[in-house]
């Protein structure tokens, strides 16, 4: 076996820092563990392709460009016009899609180990992400299930809303280190603890 | 900040958009071997003040090309719709 | 020292139960809560506070509020200094450190005071006449003395070690300004039910009210309006957060002072942010700033505005003077004599107008003032501060000499229309009040209150509450937004007509405080042609200080116009321009310094790179190896090493940040037919094929390989350099021109690690680190291709070469780019494997002459860099039309040659220039050399160049200039294949 190794596999070490009032407002880790596949949809492919994955996702495409599908087993964001995101922790999620989507009408590529899924939750995370994303996360404007696709000190990503106070963003794997790295610096006034992956 | 109205992601900051010029304008058909027509589109621009259609590609969102409606001179902006469905307003 | 102010037993807006220490110029003082640096050293009896600009002469605060152009102080030492700080808008906070600056020894004896002897030095245009004109030599002799003698507090050379931070907000309404008339807007909009931000720069709301008596109807209004707004959970209150500027699409970018609640840089905390507010509708009520008057020696120490002196006297319980002069051209200094008239001092006031207003003049008499209608100033005298005033009746011959010891002055007010015209809204002239207003509001922009002029209503309540209501409506709130709830007008009691040149000529009276203009520099610059205001501006430096010309602006276009005979509206208005007050370059920059300044890109190898002796260099965005100690201390010495273990033996190298792009799809084929020159639906699965783009213009866009992995499925891969531009391009022309296209296109980039392995062993190599793949010449040839999952990982493998030896590339997902990196190194140990780095791998290409983002660079066509017979004749492909320009054919283009260096050791240089034997070295000669490198095989220094004319040339002797170091080297051209020519290396 080759060893899967995070792209924040250097930080692991980093400490929980305490904020500028002693307390630690924020949660800053990765989250591992899932698989990531993008599905797209050729001209005149998109009612064959909604009938083809349908029974595999166990829901409809969604419509939304703003809101999350959320099963108990996966996420489904419609990323652009013909292009969705399915994310969940089955391993083999893209082979069945693909062998589910007729050739002609769509397209299914994993995007595993592209992605890197960071998680920023805690009573500052609205705050933290106010100093990093320009995007309006009031509660009316940005419930939970919401996602943006924005960018973060210039690096684009998508931000997902998935509790009260948690959000997770998947940043671009190669560019992951920087946006980790902003992201502490980012959050020292206020205080975090650090939740990365073992090593395996 | 110019603020855009991406018809997939929701009204955005421009910096998260590439400016990529009149939208106006059309392409001749791929294989056209009509050198003049190629020549005008890829060299002669009008400037003009005020309305102007323009493309912006939302690179750091859902990565599609949009037509959007300026104002040259106000720099205030109009409605934005897929380049996918045309030009045509 | 001269007594500056008198603190009150009591009053103020100031909490005594807490006093605060600071340090002035070493001395410890005390001041309280609630106070300003301004009047905490007026109550400590300062009123010299610094020096003028050019003159040096003696000056005191002008004012209170941050259109202060005197009282400019120098804050913290060392690292921290601050210089040009107001200390009229700076908040007392405890342990404060500030000294006076622009004193030479010191501000209190100023031997600079004689440059006031030798004003025609300073005269208006001196910088520019010296710059510019004849006196230009002059320059070089009077800089040092001017360096010193010019200019205000010196920066810190040290790194700021305060932090800043940038933010986002979002909000419906805006409303800028908390006088009675924002206050009253965010109240109604609040009410509406949307999401209002309140910006106010001073740390107390309520603006002008801020002026009044703590026990008068007008502290009533302002603690209900801001007990009002408190109330409202969606009313989000920002004090000292200056909207510095105000930016299309509704968007305003604010700076939060945060330096009171004493932020610690090692805990993360900000000094200053700035927030980037968009916002759905903004209402203007930034009120109002008063005008000085122009009157001999009106910038004596003790001359302040009249609405400064009350502030001081209301705000902070401050007494300024005992034997005081007010004078004024409008009602609105009649406030400021009755209030200072009841702390017992002796009250001169001297209107301009021949009436008053009746129940003013009542007040004033039973106050005890003295009234002086139709009187004007003529002249202050005094030394460190105002000893006396000449006052003139109307138009009499005479005068009257009284003493005082101080001048509190109101010229009229002009509207803070500063943030109303950022975004290109020109202001235009209200003659009614001698000042500019805001010019028609763009959608979703409305004013309130003083701001508007004579436009205003009268009453700021119900200016207020109307525009906070429309703003709200505006932004879509429908919810009721209640009654206006009183009346307020203290406002239109302060309009004047414009302010008048009372000076006598030859005395100094000044226009702009700061930049020490008097209204004989106006003069002159009119005398001289600069009649513009944007002229004048320049040539005086008029309104060019740190203030901005808040108190001069309006009284500068007022004589200016009055000089040209022509209407004040005419003359118009500087452009005024963002930040409305001086902001902090740290909190521009926020976090992006230092490591911080850009993101950067790391390869999945990158790790790895760091343990084992790797030096990164950047490459884009991306940090990638450069060289490997293992091969020498610098890339200078390792890249020799390194390209002779490829060409001899094997190595590895990361080619992670190439550009990689799946394209998927049913016409898959028919679109990279269109898009490259070359063929690309005869590629059949399993292979590769390198091919070229262009742009529309025919000019090459990019090259890359792309691989056929299925029917519909095809990996393309693009120059590091060019990766986003083309991922673009392929998007534009399938969502604009072919949307008919059943196509795919999506970049994987970030999905596999990639990696070179490459020399006569890299077959032997890999065959021993991935026993699963059969890496025969038969099974993997030449341009062939490959897929494996290997113990689940799947493979990817390329064979293809950018150094001219057998290669292969090998894709696998990028979370196992480490472990099957490090399986390579160690199951080919024994061939001698090692890394090479990104010096080696160009140097590499360079020998064997591939062009790579130094030749591709948007100037070059498929001929200039030999690539012509690339292009398909039988299909359309982009660019087709317009690379036939006539332009583009001419044999004279410079095209893409090999250079082999004539002179021995002597080294050929990137960007050098080219010149044939008989040419005269001077000009852009024939060409330039593009990449240039040691050859390990040739033993001698190689380059690739762009010449005139190119192989046409081949074997011709060159010279290569490089002017920057003066050399001169000879070269020899040559084919740009310095290598294997045949390819022989490639087929084994």
């Amino acid at each position: 076996m080759f060893e899967s190794r995070s792209a924040l596999d250097m930080y692991r070490a980093e400490a929980a820092t305490d904020g500028a009032d002693g307390r630690r407002a924020l949660r800053l880790g990765e989250i591992g563990g899932s698989h990531l596949v993008q599905l797209g949809v050729y001209p005149g492919g998109a009612a064959r392709v909604a009938a083809a994955v349908r029974p595999i996702l166990g829901e409809p495409l969604p419509e939304s460009s703003v809101l999350a599908v959320t099963t108990s087993e996966r996420l489904i964001m419609r990323i652009a016009p013909d292009q969705y995101w399915v994310v969940g922790g089955e391993s083999a999620l893209d082979t069945r899609l693909r062998s589910a989507v007729p050739a002609d009408a769509g397209c299914v590529t994993s995007l595993d180990a592209a992605r890197t899924r960071l998680l920023i939750e805690g009573h500052a995370a609205r705050a933290l992400l106010a100093r990093l994303v320009a995007i309006d996360l009031h509660p009316t404007v940005f419930p939970i299930g919401s996602f943006a696709q924005t960018g973060i000190h210039h690096v684009g990503g998508l931000l997902l809303k998935v509790g009260e106070d948690r959000y997770e963003f998947f940043s671009l794997r190669t560019f992951a280190a920087s946006i980790w790295e902003v992201l502490l610096d980012a959050a020292r006034p206020f205080g975090y603890e650090i939740s990365l992956l073992k090593s395996a | 900040m110019l603020r855009i109205p991406c018809p997939h992601c929701g009204l955005r900051d421009y910096t998260e958009f590439l400016y990529a010029g009149d939208a106006s304008k059309q392409r001749p058909a791929h294989g056209s071997a009509e050198w003049r027509a190629w020549y005008e589109h890829v060299f002669l621009f009008d400037n003009p003040k005020g309305a102007h259609l323009e493309y912006w590609q939302h690179v750091q969102g859902c990565r599609q090309w949009l037509v959007l409606e300026r104002d040259t001179s106000t720099n205030s902006v109009g409605r934005a719709w897929l380049a996918r469905q045309g030009t045509g307003s | 020292m001269i007594r500056g102010g008198t603190r009150l037993p009591s009053g103020g807006r100031i909490n005594r139960a807490r006093s605060l220490s600071f340090t002035f110029e070493g001395r410890q003082l005390t001041g309280y809560e609630g106070d300003t640096l301004a009047s905490a050293l007026l109550a400590n009896g300062l009123r010299l506070v610094g020096r003028s600009f050019k003159y040096h002469r003696p000056r005191g605060m002008l004012a209170a509020g941050v259109e202060e152009a005197n009282g400019l102080l120098t804050l913290g030492i060392g690292a921290g200094l601050t210089p040009n700080v107001p200390a009229t808008s700076t908040e007392l906070c405890e342990g404060l450190t500030c000294q006076r600056q622009n004193g030479w020894p010191s501000v209190e004896f100023d031997l600079m005071s004689i440059t006031g002897r030798l004003a025609s030095l300073f005269e208006a245009g001196f910088y520019y006449k010296t710059f510019m004109g004849p006196r230009r030599g002059s320059w070089m002799f009077y800089e040092r003395f001017i360096r010193r003698a010019a200019g205000l507090g010196s920066a810190t050379h040290l790194p700021d070690h305060d932090r800043y931070e940038t933010c986002n907000a979002f909000s419906d309404v805006l409303v800028i300004g908390s006088g009675p008339a924002g206050l009253a807007a965010a109240r109604a909009a609040g009410r509406s039910g949307c999401r209002v931000t309140l910006v106010e720069q001073d740390f107390l709301l309520g603006g002008s009210l801020l002026r009044a008596p703590i026990q008068s109807p007008d502290e009533e209004l302002r603690r209900s309006l801001e007990a009002d707004v408190g109330t409202l959970p969606n009313v989000e209150i920002l004090r000292r957060t200056t909207a510095i500027g105000i930016y299309d699409g509704l968007t305003a970018v604010l700076v939060e002072r945060r330096d009171p609640l004493r932020p610690d840089p090692a805990k993360g905390e900000a000094r200053e942010i700035v927030i980037t507010l968009r916002t759905g509708a903004i209402v203007h009520a930034e009120g109002a700033i008063e005008r000085p008057l122009i009157f001999g020696n009106n910038d004596l120490p003790g001359v302040m505005l009249a609405s400064a002196v009350r502030t001081y006297l209301n705000r902070y319980a401050l007494t300024l003077g005992n034997r005081i002069l007010i004078a004024t051209n409008n009602d609105s200094a009649w406030a400021t004599a009755i209030d200072v008239a009841a702390t017992g001092a002796h009250v001169t006031l001297a209107d301009e107008r021949s009436t008053a207003n009746a129940p003013l003049h009542e007040a004033a008499r039973r106050a005890g003032i003295e009234v002086c209608l139709s009187t004007h100033l003529v002249q202050a005298r005094g030394g460190r501060t105002v000893r006396s005033a000449q006052l003139r009746i109307g138009d009499a011959a005479t005068t009257r000499w009284i003493d005082c010891d101080l001048i509190a002055m109101s010229g009229g007010w002009s509207p803070t229309v500063h943030l109303t015209s950022h975004t290109g809204v020109r202001p235009v002239h209200d003659a009614g009040i001698g000042a500019m207003v805001p010019g028609p509001w763009p959608t979703g922009v409305i004013g309130a209150g003083a701001v508007l002029g004579t436009g205003s209503h009268g009453d700021l309540l119900s200016d207020g509450h109307t525009a906070g209501t429309t703003a709200a409506r505006w932004a879509g709130a429908l919810g009721d937004t209640g009654e206006p709830q009183g009346t307020h007008q203290n406002w239109t009691t302060g309009w004047a007509k414009a302010v008048q040149n009372r000076a006598r000529a030859g005395s100094k009276a000044f226009v702009d405080f700061q930049n020490d203009v008097t209204t004989d520099d106006l003069a002159l610059a009119h005398e001289e042609g600069y009649e513009s205001l944007e002229h004048l501006k320049r040539y005086t430096t008029l309104g060019m200080g740190t203030d901005q010309g808040k108190t001069s602006n309006a009284a500068a276009a007022q004589l200016m116009a009055e000089l040209r005979g022509i209407d004040p509206a005419v003359t118009g208005s500087t452009t005024y321009r963002p930040p409305y007050t001086p902001v902090s370059v740290g909190a521009l920059a926020g976090r992006s310094i230092g490591e911080h300044f850009r993101p950067t890109r790391r390869t999945p190898m990158h790790d790895w790179h760091l343990a084992n002796g790797a030096t990164m260099i950047e490459a884009g965005p991306w940090l990638r190896p450069y060289f490997y100690a293992w091969a020498g201390a610098s890339a200078a010495s390792a890249y020799v090493p390194e390209m002779t273990m490829v060409r001899t033996g094997v190595g590895i190298s990361d080619i992670s940040s190439l550009g990689k792009i799946e394209v998927q799809g049913p016409d898959a084929a028919e679109f990279l037919d269109r898009i490259y020159v070359n063929n690309f639906a005869s590629l059949p699965v399993g292979k590769a094929r390198y091919g070229v783009m262009l742009n529309d213009d025919g000019i090459v866009l990019d090259d890359g390989t792309t691989a056929r992995f299925s029917e519909f499925t095809y990996f393309m891969t693009t120059t590091t350099a060019q990766a986003g531009e083309v991922m673009s391009r392929l998007e534009f022309l399938l969502q604009t021109a072919w949307t008919d296209l059943r196509v795919q296109v999506l970049s994987v980039t970030d999905r596999w690690a990639g990696m070179s392995v490459a020399g006569p062993l890299s077959r032997q190599a890999l065959t021993l680190a991935l026993p699963g793949i059969d890496f025969s010449n038969d099974a993997l040839p030449h341009m062939g291709i490959c897929e494996h999952a290997i113990e689940g990982t799947l493979v990817r493998v390329l064979r293809l070469s950018f150094s001219g030896e057998l290669a292969y590339e090998v894709y696998v997902p990028a979370d196992r780019g480490i472990a099957i990196w490090e399986t390579i190194l160690e199951q080919a140990a024994p061939l001698g494997i090692r890394p090479y780095g990104l010096e080696a791998l160009a140097s590499l290409r360079i020998e064997k002459g591939h062009v790579a983002g130094l030749e591709l660079d948007h100037r070059t066509t498929l001929e200039d860099l030999g690539l012509a017979k690339l292009a398909s004749r039988k299909k359309a492909f982009v660019g087709r039309e317009l690379k036939e320009r006539a332009e583009l054919k001419s044999p004279d283009r410079w095209s893409l040659v090999g250079l082999e260096c004539l002179d021995g050791d002597a080294r050929l240089r990137g960007g050098a220039i080219l010149f044939s034997k008989e040419d005269a070295i001077q000009g852009h000669g024939r060409g330039y050399i593009t990449s240039v490198t040691w050859s390990t095989v040739l033993k001698k220094t190689i380059a690739l160049a762009l010449y005139s004319g190119g192989l046409r040339h081949e074997g011709e002797e060159i010279v290569c200039a490089y002017p920057l170091r003066n050399e001169q080297v000879r070269a020899r051209i040559v084919s740009p294949m310095f290598i294997d020519p045949s390819g022989e290396r490639l087929h084994v």
